[in-house]
Parts: C-alpha cells; structure tokens; sequence
C-alpha cells in the first residue's frame, strides 16, 4: 500500500491516435493535481508498464489495435485492484452495456463525443475509486434536445450577451491572447480589477479554464462570420 | 434502467415547496420523478412501484424518518438519500447506527454525484468489491487494529477491551504510517479498523480512504473528538466508513460496536463465497453449451481439414492457459446480451473462413523453404516481415501457413519474429520464443468474456488453425501455459523427407 497524501491523480493513458492522444494530454497536463505517469497507444505495453508507473487511473481506449481496451482494463484491474480506470468509447453504449462496464471495474465511461470538460468531470468524481456515471448521457432524449436547442442559442448570442460590456471587451482581449496587465493598461483599470473581470467572465459562461473561453471566443467569431453571410 | 424510453423512477419526499423546486429543476428528464408531500402518499406509491423504485429521497429536516425505515424493510435495494440543510454530527452517528439510510448530502448539494449514484443503483451495479478470496476461515479469531497518537488511551481502551472479552485480536497504531506497515502484514486477518481523525501528519479520514481502495474489505471506523460534521459526510457518502464513534471512548460501546462489525464482516465473508460459488455453477452451465455449440458448428470441418480429434486438441491447448476469471460482468453479459450467439457464430465464421483456400495447399516436400524464411523474419523489422508474409501466404504449401498464423500471435501480443529464435538440434530445428517473452492471451473461446472483440476471435482463431496444421503436417507443437500467457515451441524437420 502506498500513501498518496497529496490525493493527486497518478495518470496513465492509451489512446491509439497520436494526435488524439496529444490533444488529451495537452489538456490535462497543465492540471495541478494530475501527474501523467505514462503513456501508451497499445494495450500490451500498457500492462507491461503498469508495474513501473504505478498509476492511480487509467484513461482507456475501448479499440485498441493489438487487443480491445476492455479487456486489458480488465486484466490492468487484476494487477492494481485500486486502479481507477475510465473507458474511452467511439459512441454513446447502452445501459446494459454500461452496466456491463461498471461490473467489470470500470469507473466511468466517456464517449470520445464528449468535451474535455466532460473527461474532466470523470477524472475528478472518480479519483477516490468512485463510480461516476455521467447522467446527461442518459437524460430523457426530449430534455435532452431541449438544452442543445438552447445551447446553440445561446452559443450564438445570448450567453455572450450575458457579459456586460466591460467583460464582453475585456474577453476579446483575452481570445486575442492579451496579456492581463496590458489589458489593463488598454482599459485604464488596475490589473486586479481585469483578474476579477476574467473570473466573473469565466463564472458567468460556466468555463473552469481560459483555453475554454478562447476556444468559445473563436467560436463564437466564425459563428458570428457565418451569420453575417447569411444575412 | 432498460430501455431509454424508461427512466429510473425516484420517490421523492419534501416537506417545503421551495426544496422540491430546486430538486424537480435539477432532476427532471433524467428520472422519473414521484413527487410527495406526505409519507401516506410515498407509502401508496411505494406499494404501487415496489422494487421498480430506484431510489428514495427525504428531502426533510427528519432523521428517523419511518418511510426510509419501511422502505429498507421492504425493498432493501432501493437506494435510500437523505437531503438536509443543517445536519449535526450526532444525527450522522445515528443514520450509520440504523443503516437506513445510505447516502446523506449537505445543501447545495452537487446534483451530479446524485445522479450519479441513483443511475449506478438503477443498474444495479454494486460499486462494493469483493472480499478477496484469500481471506480465509470464517472461524479464525480476527483482528481489530486501532489507530490513535493518544498512547496512553489506546492502551487503557486496548486493555479494557480485551478485560470485556473482546472477540478479536486487538492491534495499536499510533499513527497512520504505523498502521499501514500492520495492515499491509495482517491483511488477511485483519477484520476491522477504528482510526481517530485527527493525528500529526496523514489524517484518519485520509488513512481509511487509502484502506478502502486497498483493503475494501476491512471494515472501517472513524473517530474523532471534534465536530467535523463535513469530513463525516463525505466519509459516510463515499462509502469509507461503517461507523462513526464520537470521543471519548466508552469501552463497552466499542465492544458491542466490535461484535456488531465481525459479525457484519463475517456475513459479507459469507455472502462473497456464496456469491463466488454460484458464479462458478452458473458459468459452468455457460461454457458447457457455448462449447457443445462450438462443436455442432465446426467438428466437421475441423475434421475433414485435419482429422478426427483436432478440437479436444485446442481445448486441451487451452485449458493449459489461465485467463482471466469469471465475474459478475461476464456473467451479466452471457445472461442479458447476445454475447454467446456471437462467440460460438462469428468464431466458426471465422475458422471457416480461414480453412477454406487451405484444404487445396500442398503438403510439403521439403522444409527448407519454410526454414530460411522463419531466418530471414526472425532478423527483419516489421516493416520487412510483412512484405515477406504477403508474398509467402501465395505458397502452394501448407507449411507456410504456420507463419502466418504465428504472426498474429506475435501481433497480439505486442511482438514480431525478432522475439523468436531458431534453435538447430541436428536432426530438427525448434522455433521458440525467446527466454523470457510470453505471447499474451487474456481470454479465449472457453473463458470468461464481458464482450466480443475482433483481435480475439482472431487470436484464438489463428491458434486454432496453427494447431490444426502442427497435426495435420505430424509436426510436434508444445505449448505450456501460465496467466494470462503462453510459451509456444515447433518442432520443424531438418532434413528432406
């Protein structure tokens, strides 16, 4: 048994696809509380590095080129009883098979449909070897439809609109990659006053990190271009 | 949860219209909600869904609600979550106490971890591993080990405990590092641990945590003599604690609290075997028909191929190999889901498949052709074995055949020929694997499967065909299996024949 006091998330993960894996890594990489411990894109090397890593949780690819990712969690699972391991899918799975998961040790399950703030989600409500089940996955298709509808409504306009005009400005610079303190100087404020902009902004559009805000900003432009056109 | 169409169904309990406003909000569409203001009408609808029901929530300022108490009595699988605005240590102490209830949230409460929880009940997942097996002998004295930087106490109570009669061997910590080094050398014996919370360095709660991700088995107990009403919630709702006794000590609670949590432990020993003997008789029954199915598919052509007997061959190959065991999964799988169907159909596809262009190769004359080209890919990269198999599956002979049934062997197991040796011994050679590399085979036809996988049934499809070949060509093929893993050796002539 090793103590882990500091209750970081020790992470392994195998993902087939470089560039998808990259992606994954990117993301989570700058997290304080992850420590990525090792990295595979086949299942075989996975197991045979387990023992060396000693990861806490395993981020798995359901296809994987030498043999499936469910059985190699499986077989992970039998080497480190307390390994957290989360499956990554193609597609949305049945309940039954979801169920069928779950027995198998698995702790969560995360469609590559997802956003990163969803494998995110996963990573933190099961770090403590709890399973999560994401219940969006599962809502009512009628409800479901109902808050992409307003999604995508709001993508478009209205959850900017949210932002005063200030924090509308001051997101813009942001999406440029300004720095907070010449943003400041630009705006004849303190740089605490932009930093509380920048909070309220983040808060406000339900975003954990800027890389999400400038994604969102993008986003937004191009949806903005696209309606220009259109009209 | 069966189909989509059906959502879980949550009784929901409220006494204040403006805690099921933000309930409804947060759970409406992802369950079926039966919403009631009395216990008369959550009563009326419990007796009319019955087990159908996935979870009950109290949304009171109540402990000792009698709805969580009937509904326990009577559907005991429902999940039972208590919701409360302020919530004090003592009433934490006594919903352990009653086992009525099994999750309790503080206000605002993370809707996604209910969700969460009712979904996983609504599958029926047990999120609770089993004891392991080789915590033996229900009839041995166990242990109960106590964790305190308080030494004197620990003494006085250690030596109270045992002047009541306590059931168990009583071991002492005075820290969690301590603690640690007893559990990781009397896991097998130890039954349960009462940690306090509050110690120098690694915490009791941070301590019992590690435990139940280690040991899940070892019941666990929490003390402390503080209020610390959130770290006992959070205990409670991941499921780390049994119980959660209040300082100080009384010696005689502790013992009774003892009794209770052996005689708890024994139970879950108890019901784990149970469990694990039935999964075994049932899985049995299982692997009985999917081979018998097996056989009715490809006896035939097996035969015809390469004479009688060259299925009980594989079998007898396999049964050598320990793959990885059974479970509640792969029995929920072969009982809820086609899985069987598709083993014993998409594996004979696949063999037919395969030994159809083969019955019209020739037997071959000479091995030396065969033997130069094993050389050649035993020194090649990937890359160049590849080129060179694709060429060779053109052969008009059988022999050939080995190599490329070898080949996805090695590809399964994350090796290529380079991982293989020719050993000359004169009169034969013999193509082995290297000293310590193993092909890796995790299930196979008569094992255990959660799933059906395309890189199986074209694992144990090639192995199939290698050994039908071995004996049709009189080679001599050895195969030594170990978990999870196989050594392989062929014996190949040296000379012409």
């Amino acid at each position: 048994m090793t103590f882990n006091i500091d209750n970081k998330i020790r992470l392994f993960i195998t993902v087939e696809q470089r560039l998808y894996r990259d992606a994954v890594l990117f993301d989570l990489v700058n997290q304080k509380d992850i420590d990525i411990v090792g990295e595979s894109s086949t299942g075989v090397e996975t197991l045979s590095l387990l023992d060396m890593s000693a990861p806490s949780t395993l981020i798995i690819e359901e296809n994987l080129k030498d043999m499936d990712g469910l059985t190699i969690a499986e077989a992970a699972l039998l080497k480190i009883p307390s390994l957290v391991v989360i499956l990554l899918v193609d597609d949305a799975i049945s309940q039954n098979r979801l169920a069928i998961y779950l027995d198998s040790g698995i702790k969560s399950v995360v469609s590559k449909k997802q956003s990163l703030q969803d494998l995110n989600k996963s990573l933190n409500y099961t770090r403590n070897g709890h399973v999560y089940i994401d219940g969006e996955r599962y809502r009512n298709e009628s409800e479901r439809l109902k808050s992409q509808v307003w999604k995508v409504e709001n993508f478009s306009t209205e959850l900017f609109q949210l932002l005063s005009e200030r924090e509308q400005e001051v997101a813009k610079y942001i999406a440029d990659h300004i720095p907070l303190k010449r943003i400041a100087e630009e705006l004849g404020v303190s740089h605490k006053t932009v930093h509380t902009y920048k909070e309220r902004i983040l808060i406000k559009l339900g975003f954990e990190r800027l890389p999400e805000l400038v994604v969102y900003m993008k986003r937004l432009h191009f949806y903005s271009l696209q309606e220009g056109v259109c009209q | 949860m069966n189909d989509r169409e059906e959502l879980p169904k949550v009784l929901y309990r409220f006494d204040y219209a403006e805690d099921r406003e933000i309930f409804v909000e947060a759970f409406q569409g992802y369950f079926e909600l039966l919403i009631c203001k009395t216990d008369e009408d959550a009563k009326l609808m419990l007796e009319k869904y019955g087990a159908h029901i996935s979870a009950l929530v109290i949304d009171q300022e109540v402990i000792d609600s009698s709805l969580s108490s009937l509904c326990k009595s009577v559907h005991p699988k429902i999940l039972s979550i208590q919701l409360h605005r302020d919530i004090a240590l003592d009433a934490i102490v006594s919903l352990l106490d009653s086992g009525l209830t099994d999750k309790c949230f503080a206000k605002p409460y993370d809707a996604n971890i209910i969700r969460s929880e009712i979904f996983t009940a609504a599958l029926g997942v047990d999120d609770n591993r089993l004891i392991p097996l080789t915590v033996d002998g229900a009839d041995k004295t166990f242990s109960v080990l106590i964790v305190d930087d308080e030494k004197i106490a620990t003494k006085f109570l250690s030596k109270q405990l045992q002047h009541l009669g306590c059931p168990c061997h009583i071991l002492v910590a005075a820290n969690a590092e301590e603690a640690l080094v007893i559990i990781e050398e009397q896991k097998s014996n130890l039954a349960m641990i009462i940690s306090d919370h509050r110690m120098p360095g690694i915490t009791g709660n941070q301590l019992l945590s590690e435990v139940q991700k280690y040991c899940p088995h070892i019941i666990r107990m929490l003390t402390s003599a503080y209020e610390e009403v959130d770290i006992a919630l959070n205990a409670v709702n991941e499921g780390r604690i049994y119980r959660y006794i209040k300082k100080p000590w009384n010696a005689e609670e502790i013992n009774s609290i003892i009794k209770l949590s052996l005689f708890e432990f024994k139970s879950r020993l108890k019901k784990a075997r149970e469990q694990e003997l039935n999964l075994q008789q049932q899985y049995q029954l299982i692997l009985d028909e999917r081979k018998l199915n097996i056989e009715k598919n490809l006896t035939e052509v097996v035969n015809k191929f390469g004479g009688e007997g060259g299925l009980e061959f594989f079998y007898a190959c396999l049964n050598q190999i320990s793959p990885l065991p059974p479970g509640k999964a792969s029995l929920r799988a072969s009982l809820e889901t086609d899985i069987e169907t598709r083993l014993v159909l998409d594996f004979s596809n696949k063999v037919k498949q395969r030994l159809l262009p083969l019955k019209d190769k020739l037997l071959p004359t000479s091995s030396e052709t065969v033997l130069a080209l094993i050389r050649k890919l035993c020194e090649s990269d990937i890359e160049a074995t590849q080129h060179m198999l694709s060429e060779a599956v053109c052969s008009m002979y059988l022999d050939v055949e080995i190599l490329v049934c070898l080949q996805q062997l090695l590809m399964s197991s994350g090796l290529d020929f380079r991982s293989m040796a020719l050993l000359d011994e004169g009169h034969e050679s013999v193509l082995k694997l290297k000293v310590g590399t193993d092909l890796s085979l995790y299930r196979h036809i008569l094992s255990a499967h959660t799933q059906v996988s395309e890189q199986m049934l074209q694992q144990q499809c090639e192995l199939l065909i290698l050994l039908l070949i071995c004996r049709k060509l009189d080679l001599d093929i050895a195969i030594e299996g170990s978990a999870q893993s196989f050594q392989l050796s062929i014996k190949l002539p040296n000379a012409c024949t």
